[in-house]
């Protein structure tokens, strides 16, 4: 490589430091909130639906990844809490099945079975939502507020594979704060989870 | 410009002596069950030392998982780089996010994988971990985060790579630290 190519090697490389994640942000409506997708009752359910009077939880879930094995219990029950006081919940498994046969729509049925789900559980069957969501991984909650606002992106809370250890409930603390009017301490957390595997776009 | 172009002239020098260092170095990795190389624990905290010590070389702070998928897919290409570029040029410092009580099994993981070096498990991997590492990532795994001598940060990125775009990134740096690395 001669020495000018080097240099403008070194210059794109410099250039390409930073990153844009592109998505929702705080404020922003839940996107594609009219898109019908499988439920594991079997009935089709669009976000919109799913909403309830006090605000709607949408989080990006699925059945093989290790992290969202770790929430299980804890999702359930916020996720069954959060239900009954009026915000609504719905989980949404955007992962290509065919590259994940543990996250097929049977591994579904029997997951929200099992672990006692009260509330929705779809298929996001072009991975589509999650790409307008901005959604990269499993678990990855987004909290709507009454107007469809979204006040909350991110983490469950701060210690996934030790639940007794938690200090920070980041989630359960947005939907209080939610539902008692106060304000969102935290607005925006990152966590790790297993990247969702989308489908490939036609 | 003047400085510049005469760490162009270093670089290349350096970069026939590390070429024959790797022909000379190229480690010959087999793991064997009972030889698994070193995997310690570490805080957020912990890493940003870990990091700062190492920074006389291009580092390649590197995040994975034995159960991420793209992340095992792409391990090879991160062997090939240890074994391209090696020490005192270039150092790849792994952590994993395994949970504590599969330690082993990343141990495991690497030592078939053919990775002797010492390398890491974090400990409660949380916001405030990823946020000390960057406020940009988003926790995404594989997670590639590239630091120089006296500038930290330089480049990073979420999601698995071809070697071809490690080993461009890794040379490019190597040789803009020309003058450091002799």
């Amino acid at each position: 490589m001669n020495r000018r190519l080097s240099a403008m090697a070194a210059t794109a490389l410099l250039a390409g430091a930073l990153k844009v994640t592109a998505g929702i942000g705080i404020g922003d409506a839940p996107p594609m909130s009219d898109v019908k997708m499988k439920n594991v009752d079997g009935k089709m359910l669009s976000i919109k639906e799913a909403a309830g009077p006090k605000g709607l939880l949408v989080v990006f879930w699925c059945k093989h990844c290790p992290f969202v094995k770790a929430y299980e219990t804890r999702m359930t029950a916020l996720g069954n809490e959060t239900m009954e006081k009026g915000v609504g919940v719905i989980l949404i498994n955007a992962n290509d099945a065919a590259a994940y046969p543990e996250d097929s729509w049977e591994n579904m049925q029997n997951q929200a079975k099992q672990s006692g789900y009260r509330f929705p559980y779809v298929v996001d069957e072009t991975s589509d939502v999650a790409r307008a969501f901005g959604a990269g991984r499993t678990p990855e909650a987004f909290l709507f507020n009454a107007e469809m606002k979204l006040v909350y992106h991110g983490a469950i809370d701060d210690n996934a594979q030790r639940p007794e250890e938690v200090t920070k409930s980041y989630l359960r603390d947005a939907v209080t704060a939610l539902l008692e009017g106060g304000e969102i301490a935290v607005n925006k957390t990152s966590s790790v989870g297993c990247s969702i595997k989308f489908r490939k776009q036609p | 410009m003047a400085g510049y172009i005469e760490n162009m002239r270093l670089s290349h020098a350096t970069g026939t002596i590390f070429c024959a260092g790797a022909l000379l170095i190229g480690r010959i990795g087999v793991g064997h069950a009972s030889d698994l190389p070193m995997v310690r624990t570490i805080t957020a905290q912990q890493l940003r030392s870990a990091v700062r010590e190492a920074t006389n070389h291009v580092v390649l702070l590197h995040f994975w998982a034995t159960w991420c998928r793209p992340c095992r897919e792409e391990f090879p290409a991160l062997v090939r780089l240890v074994k391209t570029y090696p020490t005192p040029f270039f150092r790849l410092i792994l952590v994993s996010a395994d949970a504590e009580e599969d330690l082993a099994e990343a141990a495991e993981y690497l030592a078939r994988q053919g990775l002797q070096e010492p390398s890491y498990l974090a400990l409660r991997l949380n916001d405030v971990f990823i946020k000390s590492v960057s406020s940009e990532w988003s926790g995404a795994l594989p997670a590639s985060f590239f630091f120089v001598p006296g500038r930290g940060l330089a480049k990073w990125w979420e999601g698995a790579h071809a070697y071809e775009t490690y080993a461009e990134t890794v040379e490019a740096l190597i040789r803009e630290q020309g003058g450091m690395l002799r």
